[in-house]
């Protein structure tokens, strides 16, 4: 009897285990819907503190507005509803919802005009301390998202309102926000030389970081972010030449160190995962090949070999530290190309275009942005990794009409955006995209000529 | 001499009656012991042919192919504003034309009336046809042209080809319905809610089995639930299992 339940029981688990299984085929997967960017209603911030009428106190005001709005405009997540369908004047209401605040704000007022998000903020300035204070609500649920006081100096006014907008993003979406990463890139005055600078990745706060007074270029971001490497020209005394050699620039501590300084070119670096290696392009036997160097400089490892006198530069480590990509003119012209990080299983991706140049990586890996000549002009592409999936980015026009130059495509580090240079305007300004070709705006206005802008990873 | 062929005649007698009893036994057994034979009968496959494929009429009204280059995203139209773009305008058409009409017009009337005696034959006929077609639909598959390999159909029945249908309408049909903002669909959530569905297509009930943990996510997915209500009605094959047990609808995956 006893058998004869235990295999009962059996047969019945088995046959439910079937049952469900049948049942889990049994669904309907609705798969991605429509997209839509939310409405948000960002007023000015109150101020809050005394001397309301001091011109300073306006003008940190005014920038925290700003910089916040810049940020969250380009974050490309948010229409902004316009004052004028505001049904309450944010000027005369308090930051927290009524009822429970006096002179609050009814969020009925705010769901009326369609609000996904309300921002509501103060700050106030004492001596030289700023403070704002921030709140935001999800109007359709009457649910705050983020609530935060900052605080910081009057000079850190625009690093306040970057990690504002950084929390809201993090808050929102589970993923960090890039608005405290910074850019760097080689720029040059009219008449002047060309040297590094570091800014904000919105283009303020430019810093030059190097003084040779000849030219200084392809800058690159070490992993974590504390160190640039730079290709100057220096005179080599001896030889009485100048020379590309490889610097590198320690932020922290403001010192550069001369990494390479081998005959001919000492170009192109890229930092390893880790930062105990690079690569780069060094043309000490005639012919510009790929390298691995120790970050000291001391030890080589040659990973390409020509073919045929051919040039191999611009090399670029992926995220996993598995692949490098680079361009080079073996198959005639310029093209992008694959390689195994130990220089093996050389493979071309890029077949369209005349000139293929500046492979950037994404973050995850999965994408690859280069610089594409195809007819007269460079325009920003974007491919999947593999070379398939090739897009257009860019095809804006100067003044005249003419297609504009648009090169070298670096990526931010939270994979939303790329960076990069165009003469759209007549000198080379920095532009930042989104990977589908959406969002494209200026983020420098200024008189530099700017040339292969790097976004830094996450610094914060 | 005769009791000798009498001895054989019995002998035979015997024998014959040994062998229809052994083989009265053996089918016996056979039959109610071992059981019938089992034929094993392996899953039909059906392989449609693949015809050669049509030729492909390049209409000179239709704009050429341009240049392979990569089109750039943000130019691209949704595709209806791009169909309703190039639609050509229809021309007034000139005053003899439109006597021409007129005369067809007035032929059409005249073939309607003499055809509206056989009307409801006509439908009675295509119903009769339609219902034909579906149940051919199960054994046969339209023939599958051009440079390719037929999906084929895997002979599970009537009750498989009206799911599968069935299923792929009502996913269009919340999929349609279903709209999140950027910053959620940055966030990689999912949900799963069962539905259950009377016969004219209505969601009689919804419960969430599975949530994404985030309440703004959970509303916007019971919103798209009863905005797609009414669904298209089930077949009726499926009605009783969606009025009861009803279907699992996974968000997004």
């Amino acid at each position: 009897m006893k058998k004869f339940m235990a295999a009962f029981v059996f047969l019945a688990a088995v046959s439910l285990g079937f049952v469900s299984s049948a049942e889990d085929s049994f669904y309907i997967a609705v798969g991605q819907g429509q997209v839509k960017k939310s409405l948000m209603a960002l007023p000015p911030l109150l101020y809050v503190g005394t001397q309301a009428a001091n011109p300073q106190h306006i003008k940190a005001g005014q920038d925290l507005f700003r910089v916040a709005y810049n940020d969250l405009s380009v974050s490309n997540l948010f229409t902004f509803i316009k004052p004028e369908a505001y049904l309450e004047d944010p000027a005369k209401i308090g930051l927290r919802p009524a009822p429970g605040t006096p002179n609050g704000f009814n969020f009925e007022n705010w769901k009326t005009i369609g609000t996904e998000f309300l921002v509501r903020a103060s700050y106030q300035i004492i001596g030289n301390d700023l403070s704002m204070e921030t709140y935001v609500y999800h109007v359709p649920t009457a649910k705050l998202v983020v609530g935060k006081n900052y605080k910081g100096p009057v000079s850190a006014t625009r690093r306040i309102a970057h990690t504002f907008a950084n929390d809201l993003i993090k808050a929102l979406t589970g993923k960090r926000g890039m608005f405290l990463t910074k850019l760097v890139a080689s720029g040059r005055l009219p008449g002047g030389n060309k040297e590094i600078y570091i800014m904000d990745w919105d283009g303020h706060n430019p810093q030059k970081i190097t003084s040779h007074q000849s030219l200084a270029i392809s800058p690159a971001w070490s992993n974590k972010g504390d160190k640039i490497a730079y290709t100057g020209f220096p005179m080599h005394v001896k030889e009485k030449v100048r020379n590309a050699d490889l610097f590198i620039y320690d932020i922290p501590t403001g010192k550069r160190f001369l990494v390479s300084y081998r005959k001919g070119m000492n170009s192109g670096a890229n930092f390893l995962p880790g930062d105990t290696h690079l690569l780069l392009t060094l043309s000490k036997q005639g012919n510009p090949d790929i390298y691995k160097m120790t970050a000291d400089g001391k030890s080589l490892t040659q990973l390409t070999r020509g073919p045929n006198y051919a040039m191999n530069v611009e090399p670029v480590i992926s995220p996993d530290g598995g692949k490098i990509a680079f361009s080079s003119d073996r198959a005639g012209r310029p093209h992008i190309f694959l390689m195994n990080a130990d220089g093996s299983g050389v493979k071309r991706i890029t077949f369209a275009g005349k000139y293929n140049a500046s492979p950037a990586w994404s973050p995850d890996g999965k994408q690859i942005a280069f610089a594409g000549h195809d007819s007269d002009h460079f325009d920003i592409f974007v491919m999947n990794a593999d070379g398939s999936g090739l897009k257009r980015l860019t095809d804006a026009k100067k003044t005249n009409g003419k297609a504009s130059n648009n090169e070298s495509p670096s990526w931010s580090p939270d994979g939303r955006h790329i960076v990069f240079a165009s003469d759209r305007t007549g000198a080379y300004q920095l532009y930042v995209v989104s990977p589908d070709g959406s969002n494209e705006r200026r983020i420098t206005e200024d008189k530099y000529n700017w040339d292969k802008p790097k976004w830094s990873p996450f610094l914060d | 001499m005769t009791s000798a062929a009498d001895h054989s005649l019995e002998r035979m007698l015997l024998y014959s009656l040994v062998g229809h009893v052994a083989a009265l036994f053996f089918f016996t057994v056979t039959t109610y012991v071992i059981g019938p034979t089992e034929v094993m009968l392996p899953q039909a496959i059906r392989v449609d042919v693949v015809g050669l494929p049509e030729k492909i009429e390049t209409p000179e009204l239709h704009p050429k192919p341009t240049t392979p280059e990569p089109a750039k995203p943000k130019e691209k139209l949704p595709p209806k504003a791009a169909a309703e773009k190039s639609k050509p305008i229809a021309p007034v058409l000139p005053g003899p034309k439109a006597k021409a009409v007129d005369k067809k017009k007035a032929m059409e009337t005249a073939l309607n009336e003499i055809k509206a005696a056989k009307a409801m034959e006509k439908i009675r006929e295509q119903m009769d046809k339609e219902r034909a077609e579906k149940q051919a639909a199960a054994t046969k598959s339209a023939v599958v042209k051009g440079n390719k390999v037929a999906e084929g159909n895997a002979l599970t029945g009537l009750e498989s080809i009206e799911f599968d249908k069935y299923l792929a309408e009502m996913q269009a049909r919340i999929n349609a319905n279903f709209e999140i903002p950027q910053w959620l669909a940055d966030a990689n959530l999912s949900a799963i809610v069962v539905i259950t569905i009377d016969q004219r297509g209505y969601v009689t009930r919804k419960t969430m089995t599975k949530s994404s943990g985030n309440n703004v996510f959970d509303t916007i997915v019971m919103g798209t639930i009863e905005k797609s209500s009414p669904m298209p009605p089930p077949p009726d094959r499926l009605r009783g299992r969606l009025a009861t047990s009803g279907i699992p609808v996974k968000f997004p995956m």
